[in-house]
């Protein structure tokens, strides 16, 4: 294992984290900072993550352009091994372009100074969402499938063109260990992303006769799962849910809200007038995921990645409603 | 297909059981429950005997004699019926001597051992019984037609107007002519049951709602009898539980059903109990359906080649409802399902909720990983988008996608023909159905209580590989013929619809 021959030389690995200070940073540092074969975290971001035991701050924006030779060097400096790469839109953006300057054109910064430096591991997160939700996708969507995306959606597509670019890097660097965690829906009680804001209004418009299967994933069984990816000797990408699946309707009514199905015509509409006014919605590009199933196989991640979610899926979507 | 296929089919014009039903008497309920024997002349009178009698009766030479104080005597033991027989106008009397069309056509042999006949006959009386006042009538014609009709002795139709009388004298001419003493059935009747009936009606054992239900009783029963046997043990709970399940089910047609217990594809357990009350319902006593060789069904991974019918696809869950009856020991079996109807709305998440699985490849071998029995429909929509005209004429039989499926997976694969569904959901009309998102939008009755006969086939070797395409086509056809010959034995042998 890449860390215990480390740990002859020192006394563990050192590890750089993009977007520290996001949602799934500040729930992943103190593992990290606590976890003992892990001898530093760097914390690169635009932002300083709280202070913390063994956790530097390097400052790094990866939406400057030429940040790739800034980034480069302070993981030089640092001697970064493994790299988590977590700086990714969640919270809400209304700036299109700054979202993909920052999911596409900071992913490519990321691995271009990655691929120089030859990292020994890479980890991304990405989302089970970006498998589409199609008429024609198996029940259990594996690993192997397509990337589908949504079309209209530029959130969703942006975060497949990242994938693309993954997948054209661990074909150029086939010693490097690239692994891709495909999440489930992250929702829990600090989790600030378009789905948990979208379950906490109270009136949810879904679309009527159908009613498809969602999965979920809390944030702390996010947050293990990649500290799992760390040490695992496994590559290559990997479905997280938690355990079971839920119809949205039930997604929707465990959160607190109440589900009103509404005719497709009406339903495009509603959410145009949500959107009006400000209130969180799914847009209409992202109807899909209102009209047909999503769910991941996550047999490949309890296998290799060792990881079993501690939230069952009916609990975690609990937790929104806890918090809220 | 050939109308001799269809059997007697009362929706096939000119079909032989449409002569038969042409003769109809109006038939008025009789009374629920037996009053003492003085009460009994107070009650309305039986509705004059058939005009069926009357074409039937000329040529016959019958000696019939109405036993007239034959009922006052009788032992206790058929009170109920001593009644009935006490009210029933002696007008009647001429039919008994007087065998009718179909009486004449009918042949003993072929009817050995029906237990429905036991029930007859054990409530009539016989010479054996000692009764002195038996009044013996003599068939005049050997029956012969009724054999073509029924091959079976499983209709009520057979065991009113032969049970008594001609099963257990067959052996002679003679026979017991006065059934009038033994007619006392306290529920209502429907009319189609009288204008098949020729001797008196009555003696129709009081079969249980069970038997109605469950047994192969195939009488052209539709609205009273059959309501005896739906409403059996009460009504309101059965309501309830039903409703319960209604509202449940079209909670989840929409798309608000919120259930939590789901497994990975989409069936929801909580709605599955809360259904049970109607499916079972629609199971044991609106379809009455009958299962035959579900031991066939090997344990493990199987696929089950089924031909699809009904303008509603209900036939994966009855096939579904018949495995678990029948074979309990099975793991839960699902059905595939084409997309077109899965991705439909309401129809297709309530599908999903209920155990169908969209049909893909993926799936497929998944379930069959799982060790599940797989229901395949392989002529897809085309089986059920087909015209009531054509129904039970098995489609192609898509690609062979199944074939495959087995060969590479190596599992066995059982056909299975069910009948039924196409009487109880004919497809009327189809209408376009782009505004819902469907490819058309069916137009049917609600289901109607056609009884549902579901027969499956012994397990196929296969051995052959999933690349050889000849191969893979020669197991389709076999496949589809095996489905072809069961649909069109179980046709012929079907005595009636409902």
């Amino acid at each position: 294992m890449v860390g215990s021959r480390e740990s002859k030389r020192k006394n563990g690995l050192v590890v750089g984290i993009t977007g520290a200070t996001g949602d799934l940073g500040r729930l992943l540092l103190p593992r990290l900072a606590e976890d003992p074969r892990v001898e530093r975290v760097i914390a690169l971001d635009v932002a300083a993550p709280t202070p913390m035991k063994k956790v530097e701050f390097r400052r790094v924006d990866l939406t400057r352009p030429g940040t790739d030779n800034e980034l480069k060097a302070a993981l030089a400096d640092t001697g970064v091994e493994a790299l988590y790469h977590l700086a990714f839109i969640s919270s809400r953006v209304r700036s299109a372009a700054f979202a993909h300057e920052l999911e596409v054109i900071g992913s490519m910064h990321v691995l271009a100074a990655a691929g120089a430096l030859g990292l020994q591991r890479l980890i991304f997160p990405s989302l089970t969402a970006l498998y589409g939700a199609r008429a024609s996708s198996p029940a259990l969507i594996t690993e192997a499938t397509g990337l589908a995306g949504c079309p209209g959606s530029r959130f969703v597509n942006d975060k497949v063109e990242v994938e693309h670019q993954l997948q054209a890097f661990r074909a150029a660097h086939p010693l490097m260990q690239v692994l891709v965690l495909r999440f489930a829906p992250i929702v829990g009680p600090t989790s600030d992303n378009p789905i948990t804001r979208w379950l906490r209004t109270r009136v949810v418009p879904t679309l009527m006769g159908f009613d498809p299967l969602w999965q979920v994933l809390h944030e702390e069984d996010a947050a293990d799962a990649l500290h799992a990816a760390l040490f695992t000797k496994a590559s290559g990408a990997f479905n997280v849910a938690a355990d079971g699946v839920l119809p949205l309707s039930a997604v929707v009514k465990l959160s607190g809200g109440q589900s009103v199905p509404l005719p497709k015509t009406m339903l495009v509409s509603a959410m145009r007038a949500l959107e009006a006014v400000g209130a969180p919605t799914a847009l209409p590009p992202l109807m899909d995921y209102l009209h047909y199933s999503w769910v991941a196989d996550g047999s490949r991640a309890a296998r290799d990645l060792q990881f079993l979610p501690k939230w069952p899926a009916r609990d975690a979507i609990a937790a929104v409603r806890r918090a809220s | 297909m050939a109308k001799g296929v269809l059997g007697n089919d009362p929706f096939l014009r000119g079909a032989p059981a449409r002569e038969e039903t042409a003769i109809k008497t109006p038939m008025k309920p009789a009374p629920p429950t037996p009053k003492p024997l003085p009460m009994a002349p107070a009650k309305p009178p039986r509705p004059p005997r058939p005009q069926a009698a009357k074409q039937a009766a000329p040529q016959s030479s019958g000696k019939k004699e109405w036993p007239k104080a034959a009922a006052k005597n009788k032992p206790a033991k058929a009170s109920v019926r001593q009644m009935m027989s006490k009210k029933a106008p002696p007008a009647n009397s001429p039919v008994l001597g007087t065998p009718p069309k179909r009486l004449r056509d009918w042949e003993p042999t072929s009817h050995p051992g029906s237990p429905d006949m036991v029930l007859l006959i054990d409530g009539v009386p016989t010479p054996h019984s000692g009764s002195p006042e038996l009044v013996m009538g003599k068939l005049v014609e050997p029956p012969t037609r009724l054999k073509e009709f029924v091959p079976h002795a499983h209709s009520p139709e057979v065991l009113e107007v032969i049970g008594a009388e001609a099963i257990a004298h067959h052996g002679s001419p003679e026979v017991v002519a006065n059934l009038r003493e033994e007619k006392a059935v306290p529920h209502a009747f429907s009319p189609e049951m009288v204008e098949v009936r020729v001797a008196p009606r009555d003696e129709i054992p009081m079969m249980t709602a069970r038997e109605v239900g469950r047994d192969d009783s195939r009488s052209p029963v539709v609205a009273l009898g059959f309501a005896r046997a739906v409403f059996r043990g009460g009504i309101i709970r059965p309501l309830a539980g039903a409703a319960r399940g209604l509202f449940d089910a079209a909670r989840t047609a929409l798309g608000v059903a919120g259930g939590t217990e789901l497994d990975v594809w989409g069936k929801d357990l909580s709605l599955t109990r809360s259904l049970e009350p109607l499916s079972d319902f629609l199971y044991d006593r609106y379809f009455r359906v009958t299962v035959e060789g579900a031991d066939h069904v090997p344990a493990g991974p199987v696929i089950l080649v089924a031909n699809h019918s009904g303008a509603l696809p209900l036939d994966g869950m009855m096939l579904y409802l018949a495995l678990r009856r029948e074979r309990a020991d099975l793991p839960d079996a699902r059905w595939l399902m084409e997309d077109q109807v899965f991705h439909a709305p309401f129809i297709g998440v309530l599908a999903n909720r209920l155990g169908a699985v969209r049909a893909n490849p993926e799936n497929a071998t998944r379930l069959l990983e799982e060790r599940r029995p797989v229901a395949v429909f392989p002529e897809g929509i085309q089986g059920i988008s087909k015209p009531f005209g054509e129904r039970y004429q098995l489609k192609r039989f898509g690609r062979g996608g199944y074939v495959k499926l087995a060969a590479r997976l190596n599992v066995p694969i059982v056909p299975v023909a069910i009948v039924g569904a196409e009487e109880s959901m004919p497809l009327l009309a189809r209408l376009p159905g782009r505004l819902l998102g469907l490819p058309y939008l069916p137009i049917t009755v609600p289901p109607l209580p056609a009884k549902w006969h579901i027969r499956f086939a012994e397990p196929m070797e296969l051995d052959g590989s999933e690349d050889d395409l000849a191969w893979v086509t020669q197991m389709n056809d076999r496949t589809r013929a095996t489905i072809e010959g069961m649909l069109t034995a179980m046709l012929r042998e079907r005595t009636s619809v409902f």
